[in-house]
């Protein structure tokens, strides 16, 4: 029996990786494990070289290479017979490949070491199953799981843009997005993060399904899955997580027990599940600018198929057009009258120290937030000490350069957003409360104090 | 060579195999072994093929009997790679089936730890099956990274 390699794409996704037989011109076989495996077209896959330079050695003597892989849900093995080609190394198969191996190697630390040297592309000459690797099922049982049509996931898509369309501000669209995720989707774990102004790094501005919320965790661009989505603006997927993880940790125990682990970063702790089995991260682009990533995560090596990472972009579109459109309306209807500020109450006092070397803020000995975010509360906490005031407009926020704020596409109105929320998780007593459109108000439960500190 | 003496500790744990052959023409095939046990010698290893699914790989070990073989332990991905030439080959005992099964079961165990599903583990073909057996003439490295490849034994013979 023949069958058509799209038949193969779950066997690809590298979840108990399949093996490789090569052999060398003077007739000994050699066999390695495929770290990666992946469709080109209906009659080429690329393998990653990474480290295996014995099977490298050999297809350029002798092309002819037999796979086996691994079906992960119903566990069926299939064969490949394939015939080398060439080895790619700066076309957009390798960048996706590399991507892919980057985003792992950065979570366990690897980057730089762990890396894809060439795609090998080869010829798929015949697939064939394994006949007999598997004894027959028992008769009625079935292999599969059940599998969903389209028309659910169309309705499903119609739902989503329908609620992004109707919330009323950012804040709302921001958890409606995630809650109808989860909702329609089934996608119980995600976050957001926006783009800093710096353009270096993301901060999560929401979440959904995790114990404790990570607003305010960052994401340096260009580092693990999310950061790599950031800087290349391309969607990824990547299944059977703790696989590659355990594959890029043996990697690493290699280097260090090869002395060569000096330069190692320390790992940086994926936000969210602790034990995600595959994560899907999406960008949200406006005409080509990056606002932000949405990252789904889950425990299920399956969660994220193929057809997910298209059928979601359209999403991340609107979600990304939602945010765009919200941050703009903030700012277009005029200011009410201000409302007289509200003496505060006698409650526990506040300590607050402000750290100017990085805009960092500290509420009672525990770190709170930084940089824009941290300058505004530092503004908002000097004009309620030194002036009594308790409104704010976003006008006077954006005029104030002493804030940093970029003088078109500001994202204020996120930046307040994550500081609210910070607030409401770390220091319940101090409040800032939408009071209009552009105006806010700092409510405050007792006393505070302010300390600014030059040093970090 | 030097290695074999240590063939019982490198092998410990290693419960996932893999099995390359060639056929006349240089064309390899891979098949996934029920087990691999190593002889009493300490320097001769025994790799249960089973026959449902090991045709190519007897007919090329019939032909020819070279052989390579990598041993892997899934949750680290610890990998070694061993090569030789088989010097019998045999329909494997009856006395040998509870060695191979428990052989089997430790690699199902383990990929059940990864998550597939275990009844579907239960239903790979484990006998009958064949026993190629070869001495371990080299033994390479092959946990991935930088050491990947690296003989096991300098010293030894190629």
């Amino acid at each position: 029996m023949i069958a058509k390699l799209p038949a193969l794409a779950r066997c690809f996704q590298g979840i108990l990786p399949g093996a490789l037989a090569t052999c060398a011109p003077d007739g000994t076989p050699n066999v390695t494990y495929l770290s990666q495996i992946r469709q080109v077209d209906e009659r080429h896959v690329a393998i990653s070289r990474q480290f295996f330079n014995k099977t490298s050695r050999n297809l350029e003597a002798n092309p002819r290479a037999t796979a086996t892989v691994f079906d992960p849900v119903t566990f069926e093995q299939w064969k490949l017979g394939l015939r080398y080609v060439r080895s790619e190394t700066d076309t957009p198969l390798f960048v996706e490949m590399a991507l892919r191996v980057e985003a792992i190697a950065s979570h366990t630390g690897m980057k730089g070491i762990f890396r894809l040297l060439s795609a090998d592309v080869c010829e798929v000459e015949w697939v064939r199953p394994v006949t007999g690797f598997l004894a027959p099922l028992p008769e009625g049982a079935c292999a599969d799981g059940p599998t969903t049509g389209p028309m659910t996931e169309i309705r499903a898509l119609s739902l989503v843009s329908c609620r992004i369309n109707r919330a009323a501000d950012l804040e709302s669209l921001l958890e409606d997005v995630l809650a109808a995720l989860d909702e329609v989707f089934g996608f119980r774990h995600s976050m957001l993060l926006l783009l800093d102004e710096t353009g270096r790094s993301l901060t999560t501005i929401a979440s959904r399904g995790y114990g404790e919320s990570g607003v305010g965790a960052e994401v340096a661009v260009a580092q693990g899955l999310i950061g790599t989505v950031a800087a290349t603006g391309a969607p990824m997927r990547v299944s059977g997580m703790e696989a590659l993880l355990r594959y890029s940790r043996a990697v690493r125990g290699t280097v260090e027990a090869a002395g060569g682990g000096a330069g190692l970063r320390r790992e940086i702790p994926l936000p969210g599940l602790p034990h995600a089995e595959s994560q899907l991260a999406l960008p949200l682009l406006v005409e080509e600018r990056l606002l932000g990533v949405l990252a789904l995560e889950s425990g299920d090596p399956l969660a994220f198929e193929e057809w997910h990472e298209s059928f979601l972009l359209v999403l991340a579109n609107q979600i990304a057009m939602g945010i765009e459109r919200l941050s703009e309306e903030a700012e277009k209807e005029p200011a009410p009258p201000a409302r007289a500020g509200t003496a505060a109450p006698a409650a526990a006092a506040h300590a607050f120290l402000y750290y100017e070397a990085d805009d960092c803020v500290f509420v009672d000995g525990e770190y709170l937030i930084r940089n824009v975010p941290g300058r505004i509360l530092r503004k908002l906490l000097r004009a309620a000490r030194d002036e009594g005031r308790r409104e704010f407009t976003n006008r006077e926020l954006r005029l104030d350069a002493s804030l940093g704020l970029p003088t078109v596409k500001d994202n204020l109105e996120t930046r307040l957003i994550l500081l609210r929320r910070r607030l409401e998780e770390k220091c319940p007593g101090v409040r800032l409360v939408p009071v209009a459109r552009g105006r806010f108000a700092l409510e405050m439960d007792g006393a505070f104090t302010l300390e600014e500190r030059r040093g970090a | 060579m030097a290695v074999p003496g240590k063939l019982a500790s490198l092998l410990e744990g290693l419960v996932a195999v893999h099995v390359a052959t060639r056929d006349a023409a240089l064309v390899p095939d891979e098949v996934m072994a029920a087990a691999a046990l190593l002889e009493l010698d300490g320097r001769s290893l025994t790799v249960y093929l089973p026959d449902a699914t090991a045709g190519t790989a007897l007919a090329n070990l019939r032909d020819n009997g070279e052989v390579a073989v990598v041993l892997s332990q899934p949750l680290t991905h610890r990998t070694v790679q061993l090569k030789g030439r088989v010097e019998t080959l045999r329909a494997a005992r009856e006395e040998e089936r509870e060695a191979v099964e428990r052989f089997a079961a430790a690699f199902d165990a383990e990929v059940a730890a990864i998550g597939l599903p275990p009844a579907a583990l239960r239903r790979r073909t484990r006998w009958p099956c064949a026993a190629a057996t070869f001495a371990v003439r080299e033994a390479y490295e092959q946990t991935p990274g930088p050491r990947a490849g690296e003989p096991l034994a300098p010293e030894g013979p190629r």
